[in-house]
């Protein structure tokens, strides 16, 4: 009997165990194994190894496994030696102004005043970097009123139309925006839903918004949290909670044991955790998230919340979670360890907690040692779908850890070097979005980047395009290790 | 105890908890009821291989089985393809022939850790091969023509190591 005897559902389930070059030798010994290969071998590969992107899922629809592959492959070898393409995508604003973004498989939007201004993902040819198109920009209110800012926005669920968004602004307001393409143009144009303005946060900021399958959370900076299903369902629809101090930012996760995660300056609960039952908060968190033991909380704040990438050390699991807080650490929390903190002696039984509430402690935290600014934002994916960014609070510095191995960590300007914050970052596979006061931006390492895969600007003050890539100079440093 | 009998008409008589190794054999044994004298039909196994599975199974008796919906993509793929403990690296150093039956019986059979062995240890096989080397180990014939060759190269040459 010869390997090629072995049935083909057999010889699938041995193509499982292969890393990418031996594929490619096998499929170069005979016709037999290049096609098992081409038509089982990469696809095998791929499912074991996701690596989620909303920018590139159209192209990858299109593409071949071998090209997605090839495109992940490439991808994943640019992070592990820091070669990405970095770029402006647009130029600097006319003034400067909190920037939030929002993205799913359709487009980017970057929300800056009360404009909204949208990028939408295109589809390339055989392997060739997928590129973003802009398509226009557009005033949510008439007057130049910073009431009108917008503060908070997400896209949420609209049977995969991927068209509606959910906007918060400075005064409170709430509202619905729907993005139409009109028919004869092609042109985007713009409708507004006021509808939802009953669920408002007035008088208060609408600090964040976020959204997962059909739930939608939106937290007010004096800490009123509010969490509405937007499909009928069978239950209360709306749920509310008040944190009652000054916050920062929402995550929520619905998948199996669903939850939330609130982020503020809270002295004894910086970062809590609510269950979800029946599309209602639990009345009490579920979980406070601390820091490392022997130290105190009073000082700190979290302002940013994510998941954690796939091939994290502890598993893909939705429960373990990843935090950017004001002293500039990164922590990484699992849900479903125990690791409490010890109760700190001098105060543990005034601060009202009860002990099934003691902080946890987290698995792992990363920082940047030339830093000490706080972390704005942050975003899992990357590179072996194990990387982490973060967006730091100044000097628009974006910090990028492979938490297999968390002491080698690096920091980026953004291109430009806006004095700004990076007020929100999003990472996918092989790109990482990010908007300062100033301009969004982009890094990409994916192959085949071109000078047409994002938007062409003019010569513009404080850019140097570099000669090699078609992409600009930008400063980069290592935690540790000299690049 | 139980009765087995392989395609060449050979009886092997095991213990219960042994056989039910093979989730196929437990299921037919939650179909046939306890007390059933019948011999268990194997007629995709032959004495040889059955030999060498039962082998198997005596060893690892009493360890928990996989669940049967166990998730094979994430969490399976961090785990290298050489992580197969002593004994059981031992236990599939056979010679080809043997091998690949035992991996037909272990898919059979649904023995899901006898078949990842079997997989891991042909990937571990292959791994850092050229295509020459495999060709040879594998006695595999190349048949492209050499612009296909050539045109296969280039297609993969981002799959190489470095």
């Amino acid at each position: 009997m010869l390997l090629s005897d072995l049935p083909n559902d057999i010889i699938i389930i041995v193509l499982r165990n292969f890393p990418v070059s031996d594929l490619g030798a096998l499929s170069r010994t005979s016709r037999l194994f290049y096609h098992l290969v081409n038509t089982y071998g990469w696809q095998i590969h791929i499912r074991c190894n996701p690596r989620p992107s909303f920018s590139l899922t159209k192209a990858r629809e299109i593409w071949h496994p071998r090209i997605r592959l090839q495109y992940d492959t490439l991808s994943d070898k640019s992070w592990s030696t820091s070669h990405f393409v970095a770029r402006p995508l647009s130029h600097p604003w006319p003034r400067k102004q909190q920037s939030t973004l929002a993205i799913n498989n359709t487009r980017l939007i970057v929300a800056a005043g009360n404009t909204i201004y949208s990028y939408a993902f295109g589809v390339s040819r055989a392997s060739g970097s997928p590129p973003l198109l802009f398509e226009g920009s557009f005033s949510l209110h008439e007057e130049r009123n910073s009431q009108w800012d917008i503060t908070a926005l997400t896209f949420v669920h609209d049977n995969g139309e991927g068209k509606t968004l959910l906007c918060g602004f400075r005064n409170g307001t709430l509202a619905r925006v729907v993005l139409v393409k009109e028919d004869a143009s092609n042109k985007l144009a713009l409708q507004i839903d006021m509808e939802v303005d009953l669920y408002s946060h007035t008088p208060d900021v609408v600090e964040s918004i976020s959204a997962s399958g059909s739930l939608c959370l939106s937290l007010s900076s004096r800490g009123q949290a509010r969490m509405r299903n937007i499909q009928p369902t069978s239950y209360t629809s709306i749920s509310e909670v008040d944190l009652a101090t000054r916050s920062w930012t929402t995550y929520i996760s619905d998948e199996s044991s669903p939850y939330v995660a609130f982020g503020s300056s809270s002295k004894i609960a910086p970062l809590s955790v609510y269950s979800i039952l029946e599309g209602s908060f639990s009345s009490t968190p579920t979980a406070i998230l601390g820091i490392e033991s022997g130290q105190p909380m009073s000082h700190s704040a979290v302002y940013g919340i994510c998941r954690s990438p796939l091939s994290s050390p502890w598993g893909a699991s939705p429960q373990i979670l990843i935090s950017g807080w004001f002293d500039g650490v990164v922590r990484v929390h699992d849900l479903r360890s125990s690791l409490l903190t010890e109760h700190l002696s001098d105060n543990s039984n005034s601060s009202g907690i009860p002990t099934s509430a003691a902080p946890l402690r987290p698995v792992m935290s990363l920082n940047d040692p030339w830093s000490i600014e706080p972390v704005y934002s942050v975003s899992s994916g990357g590179g072996a779908c194990s990387h982490l960014a973060a967006g730091s609070a100044r000097h628009s510095v974006v910090s990028f850890w492979d938490i297999r191995y968390p002491k080698s960590g690096w920091s980026v300007y953004a291109p430009g070097n806006d004095p700004s914050p990076v007020y929100s970052v999003v990472l996918e596979s092989s790109r990482v979005y990010g908007a300062t006061d100033s301009r969004p931006f982009v890094y990409d390492f994916g192959p085949n980047v071109t000078h047409d895969t994002y938007p062409q600007l003019s010569p513009s003050p404080g850019l140097k395009p570099r000669r090699s890539v078609p992409g600009y100079y930008v400063t980069r440093y290592s935690h540790g290790h000299a690049f | 105890m139980i009765v087995l009998k392989t395609s060449d008409n050979e009886t092997f008589t095991v213990e219960r908890d042994v056989a039910e190794r093979s989730v196929l054999i437990k299921n037919m044994l939650d179909d046939i009821g306890e007390n059933s004298e019948q011999a268990i039909p194997l007629p995709n196994v032959n004495s040889s291989v059955l030999k060498k599975v039962l082998e198997y199974c005596e060893h690892h008796r009493g360890e928990p089985l996989p669940a049967a919906d166990a998730d094979t993509s994430q969490d399976d793929t961090r785990k290298r393809t050489t992580d197969i403990s002593e004994w059981d690296q031992k236990f599939i150093t056979v010679d080809q022939e043997m091998l690949f039956e035992i991996i037909l019986a272990a898919n059979y059979l649904d023995i899901k850790s006898l078949l990842d062995v079997g997989c891991k240890t042909v990937a571990n096989m292959i791994k850092g091969k050229t295509p020459e080397e495999i060709r040879k180990l594998f006695n595999i014939v190349n048949d492209f023509t050499p612009e296909e060759e050539a045109q296969i190269k280039k297609e993969n040459e981002w799959a190489e190591d470095r």
